[in-house]
């Protein structure tokens, strides 16, 4: 496959914005066993980091692996999803706050912590939420048809933030 | 004006008085100060009138203080904005407010209906139930009369232009009811750490480690700890501030400290603007420096009337008496207030407002001693009946209540885990109250209820008609179900009907409490999920290119596909029937990226397949694809699709667009529940590829013109096999399958890709003049072609052998679903089979849906033969054609039935031939 080939995103033609941004070009694949090099978490809702790559768990025995740059060989069954997600990246407050609108997770610093994922729906649409080790940022997969629609509704929801 | 004094005092009150403010109220200006309500300002401005009631149209003023006032409703804003049956006393005063009174014509003042007296005499309890019931062929003329004439307030026309939001929060406690006992509650749950929420419909003040949701109603409690509440917040289009906030809180703990409300006593014209509860007189005074009249009488069944009393005098209201129900042994002294023992108000007078009340000694039995009367004149009359503890929220959650004697009042009794109650409305610290008196014939109405106008005339009505049970009490007068859901009414409704059916009060029992417990618009509720927000929408890869080059589309599920792709001039027909008949001739292409895709890995996926289909997958070999069907339980066919072998372990399913959902759920469910012991993990991969069908006789040579490491040739590339390979650079799979009975063949690539190799499509069909074609033509080339699809001919009602396809029902294997076919029911004879029609004449339209019947001229309760599936115009046979189900069907072929269509009144004779209209024999996608 050609380098150039540049990937369109379910988001091309339209500019995110400041707040919300798209993080596009990402490899993402749903492992369903081990992988040379990465530490799954083993408990629920957890996610870790290994030298840039995360992995998400998702259900027994099922993890999403993320990256950026060289797709990591898996030896393991897996399912490519790199065309199949549309992430966003929000600044973790406001993240919390425009979640708030549509989400009915408990979010609260309190309760969900830097390096724990969780899925859920947001405005009757299925959502991936991760929140980054950094503790800074909220990554928010979505399914990538679905892309679009959530992309307007985050930003209608960021229209009235508090904060 | 008038030279009278203002109500307002020169100081005092919770308002800022620096910050004067200016509103109208039915067209007339005024002036509030800044922390007022709508209600305390008119008061202030010696407004009484505010509104005419529900069914009497009788005038009526400001009555309570809160949440809980049944009477002062008025219209909030104009044209779009407006929002009816605003309670006054909630709206806190803004600069430049617009309110409007409600149910008055032509004005507040001189309301015809009630002038004329029009209404009192023929709207007694369950008058809608008498008076309209017959004949019956009158109750639309009686409808639109009771329409006109019902109801309360007037609903805006146009769209809501206010933004409104929903939001959903979690806390450890939550508190609701912001006074002296919800404070110190939240003081203390705050000190034990942990978020604290204070709900309360007012501004209430608490320390900075509690969260105050001011404005807020908690208005509702539901499953699994759910409280919706509803934040008033001051909305402005222009920018985007939401006008209310619905929010959807899940607390681990939960304090009611929600309080109590004062309740009315019952007695003649006791609904006159000027009277009020006396803890509203006391508000309006203390809080907004308000004197609500300028001469008082208050009339009470407790202690809490003398301490009002000292308030109001303290305020420089006179209080000319106090009439106390009691008979006490104990008297007591006010400077200046006449104090009448065992007295009764048993009526009032006042054209618009109170101007006296007629007080009289009761006897023994609590009834009015007649020709002991004596008249005091005063312009406020405030009621002090007892406080009923606000338990609203404690029954929603399923608490019991019982009814207390010395309050006379209903609280809490068994408990609800995670609820708490507390304070007065819990019952503590309420002032004992006498039992309510005699409630004689009055010379002119009772009032219990003064949103709904019911009176205690209709409550002895209903009782003496054999509704005695509290729940149809309610239902036949109403009683309680205004939009303050009967709050200074329950009580003295329970009451009257003990005294009528001379039970105790606590034999009544009560109604249920649901939820809301003020009004809720409906625009919070439906939040941000207006317009384009309704229902999420799906997009293609190729989307944009369909928006961009004019299709025509239609919904299906969440999508938007294209329907058809119109050329200038043309009619949606003969777009349908051009792409159909072009590919036929030719080749076209179709998105079909919203089909479901499902990856399935395991050792044990080929077993999962073998027991999931009807049809077997174990011999399915990698490189080729096999088609299955699914059926559910019942043995009826619940989804069809094609599934490839990937490799050893892998492989791909494809879904329908409608079920791709339910059978990905399908699927999890057995092998979570049914069958663990089977290894395979299931991913949706819809949004990971974008497909497009290349269909027609010229498909492979379109193929062949692209840039491609496939070879697509016949033999390299059979029916049915599916093969790996880039096209112009993309990774691409090409599955050589067909849904429309042509040359077609499924070329799947990443969905970044999909635009582009719809693009390369078109480039390389060019000359072949290739045609992107829609759903519509889609569905005239599987009809032409006879095969079924779920929905239209698989309507959850047809199993396999009614479609056609009993031959590929395993007998080797079982499978979900097989069980049943053996039910009686699914036997063969009498089912309805898929078969095709044609018009007998050979050109007249077949209605689509329509019953098909044995004879012509058919008597409604015929039995049908059968109904009509799908019906179009095959531009390839030139006709128009259909399929149908029809019962025994397929031995049927060759006859004449007349499709029937009531809905447009068309009877079309049909002639039932075999469903494959084209190429029975396969040839054309085998070449």
């Amino acid at each position: 496959m050609p380098d150039d080939l540049q990937r369109r995103s379910a988001l091309a033609g339209i500019s995110a914005g400041d707040l919300i941004q798209e993080r596009a070009g990402l490899w993402i694949k749903r492992v369903y066993g081990d992988v040379p090099g990465i530490e799954l978490p083993r408990e629920p809702n957890r996610a870790s980091a290994n030298n840039g790559v995360h992995a998400l768990w998702l259900a027994p025995g099922e993890w999403l692996l993320v990256g950026e740059g060289e797709e990591i060989d898996t030896t393991a069954a897996s399912s490519d999803l790199s065309h199949g997600r549309t992430v966003f990246r929000i600044p973790a407050g406001p993240a919390r706050e425009i979640l708030a609108k549509g989400c009915p997770l408990d979010l609260r610093e309190m309760t969900f912590r830097p390096g724990q994922c969780a899925q859920s729906v947001l405005s009757a649409v299925t959502i991936l939420v991760h929140y980054l080790d950094d503790g800074a940022h909220m990554d928010i997969y979505v399914a990538r048809s679905y892309g679009r629609f959530i992309h307007d509704w985050l930003k209608d929801a960021a229209l009235t933030l508090l904060e | 004006m008038s030279s009278h004094p203002s109500p307002r005092l020169p100081s005092g009150g919770r308002i800022d008085r620096n910050r004067s403010l200016t509103f109208s109220f039915d067209g007339r200006k005024y002036h509030g100060y800044h922390g007022d309500t709508l209600a305390s300002a008119l008061l202030a401005n010696g407004v009484k009138v505010v509104g005419r009631s529900f069914k009497y149209h009788r005038p009526r003023g400001i009555f309570g203080a809160g949440s809980e006032d049944p009477s002062a409703l008025i219209r909030l804003g104009d044209g779009a904005r407006a929002e009816p049956n605003t309670r006054a006393s909630q709206v806190e005063l803004y600069d430049g407010l617009v309110a409007h009174s409600q149910n008055n014509w032509p004005s507040l003042r001189w309301d015809i209906s009630a002038a004329l007296g029009l209404l009192s005499r023929f709207l007694p309890a369950g008058f809608y139930y008498k008076t309209f019931k017959w004949p019956g062929k009158f109750w639309p003329y009686y409808e639109h009369m009771i329409r006109h004439m019902a109801g309360m307030g007037r609903a805006p026309t146009d769209g809501d232009p206010d933004r409104y939001e929903k939001r959903h929060a979690h806390c450890d406690v939550l508190v609701i009811g912001g006074g002296p006992a919800g404070i110190a509650a939240a003081k203390e749950a705050a000190a034990g750490g942990g978020d604290v929420w204070l709900v309360d419909e007012g501004r209430p003040e608490a320390p900075a480690d509690i969260k105050i949701m001011a404005r807020t109603t908690a208005f509702g409690k539901y499953d699994d700890g759910l409280y919706g509440l509803l934040q008033q917040t001051d909305g402005d289009p222009a920018t985007n501030a939401p006008r209310q906030i619905l929010w959807l809180l899940r607390a681990k703990r939960v304090i009611l400290a929600s309080g109590a409300i004062e309740r009315p006593l019952v007695f003649a014209n006791n609904d006159r603007p000027g009277i009020m509860l006396a803890t509203a007189a006391v508000h309006y005074l203390e809080n907004y420096a308000v004197r609500a009249g300028k001469r008082a009488v208050i009339v009470t069944n407790n202690d809490s009337a003398y301490d009002a009393a000292r308030v109001l005098i303290d305020g420089g209201i006179e209080v000319a008496a106090i009439i106390d129900q009691r008979h006490m042994a104990e008297r007591r002294e006010i400077e200046g207030c006449e104090i009448l023992y065992n007295h009764a108000v048993i009526d009032t007078a006042g054209r618009h407002a109170v101007k006296s009340v007629t007080v009289a000694p009761l006897d023994v039995n609590g009834d009015a001693v007649p020709g002991s009367r004596r008249r005091i004149d005063c312009d406020l009359l405030c009621l002090s009946g007892g406080f009923t503890p606000s338990v609203h929220l404690c029954s929603q959650a399923g608490g019991k209540l019982a009814f207390r004697d010395d309050i006379q009042s209903l609280v809490p009794d068994t408990g609800v885990p995670g609820l708490e109650v507390v304070g007065a409305a819990n019952g503590d610290g309420i002032a004992e109250a006498r039992a309510a008196i005699a409630l004689g014939h009055a010379p002119s109405k009772q009032f219990i209820d003064l949103q709904n106008d019911v009176t205690a005339a209709d409550v002895a009505l209903a009782a003496r008609e054999g509704y005695q049970s509290v729940e149809h009490l309610k239902r036949y007068t109403t009683l309680g179900m205004g939009t303050d859901q009967g709050k200074t009414a329950n009580l003295n409704g329970i009451a009257a009907l003990g005294r009528a059916l001379e039970k105790p009060m606590a034999d009544v029992g009560v109604t249920t409490y649901r939820p809301p417990y003020t009004p809720v618009t409906i625009g919070a509720f439906a939040g941000r999920d207006v317009g384009a927000f309704l229902a999420p929408t799906r997009r293609t890869p190729m989307q944009e290119w369909h928006e961009e080059n004019g299709a025509a589309f239609v919904p299906a599920g969440l999508w938007r596909r294209p329907h058809y792709y119109p050329r200038p001039g043309e009619s949606p027909a003969d777009a349908v029937s051009r792409e159909a008949r072009m590919v036929r001739q030719g080749v076209g292409i179709v998105d079909v990226s919203t089909l479901g895709r499902i990856d399935l890995h395991g050792p044990d996926t080929a077993e999962f397949l073998n027991r999931v289909y009807i049809n077997g997958f174990k011999s399915l070999a990698i490189g080729m694809c096999r088609y299955g069907v699914m059926l559910r339980d019942d043995g009826m066919i619940f989804d069809d699709g094609t599934v490839a072998r990937m490799d050893e372990n892998h492989y791909i399913m494809t879904t329908t667009t409608a079920n791709a959902g339910p059978v990905m759920a399908h699927l999890e469910f057995y092998l979570q529940v049914v069958w663990p012991e089977l290894n395979v993990h299931l991913t949706s991969i819809t949004d990971q590829w974008a497909v497009a069908a290349v269909a027609g006789p010229r498909a492979r040579q379109l193929l062949e013109n692209l840039d491609s490491d496939i070879e697509f040739a016949n033999q390299a590339l059979p029916f049915m096999a599916w093969r790996a390979g880039q096209i112009g650079g993309i990774p691409a799979q090409v599955y050589r399958i067909s849904f429309s009975g042509e040359l077609a063949y499924e070329i799947a690539v990443p969905a970044g890709h999909g635009k582009a190799c719809w693009e390369l499509l078109l480039e390389a069909g060019k000359e072949l003049d290739v045609i992107p074609y829609g759903t519509e033509a889609l569905t005239t080339l599987r009809v032409e072609k006879g095969h079924f699809v779920m929905g239209p001919e698989a309507d959850g009602r047809a199993s396999a052998d009614d479609i056609g396809l009993g031959g590929m029902l395993s007998k080797r294997k079982d499978f979900i679903g097989k069980r049943s076919l053996r039910l009686p029911a699914l036997a063969p004879e009498g089912r309805l089979n898929l078969v095709g029609l044609v018009p007998v004449d050979g050109k007249t339209a077949i209605p689509p849906g329509a019953l098909l019947l044995d004879e012509a001229l058919a008597m409604v309760d015929a039995e049908k033969a059968g109904h009509v599936a799908t019906a179009v115009f095959s531009p390839n046979l030139d006709k128009p054609i259909a399929t149908a189900m029809v019962r025994n069907g397929r031995e049927r072929l060759g006859q004449q039935l007349w499709a029937h269509s009531p809905l447009d009144n068309r009877i079309v004779p049909v002639e039932l031939v075999d469903p494959v209209f084209i190429d029975p024999k396969g040839e054309r996608l085998r070449a």
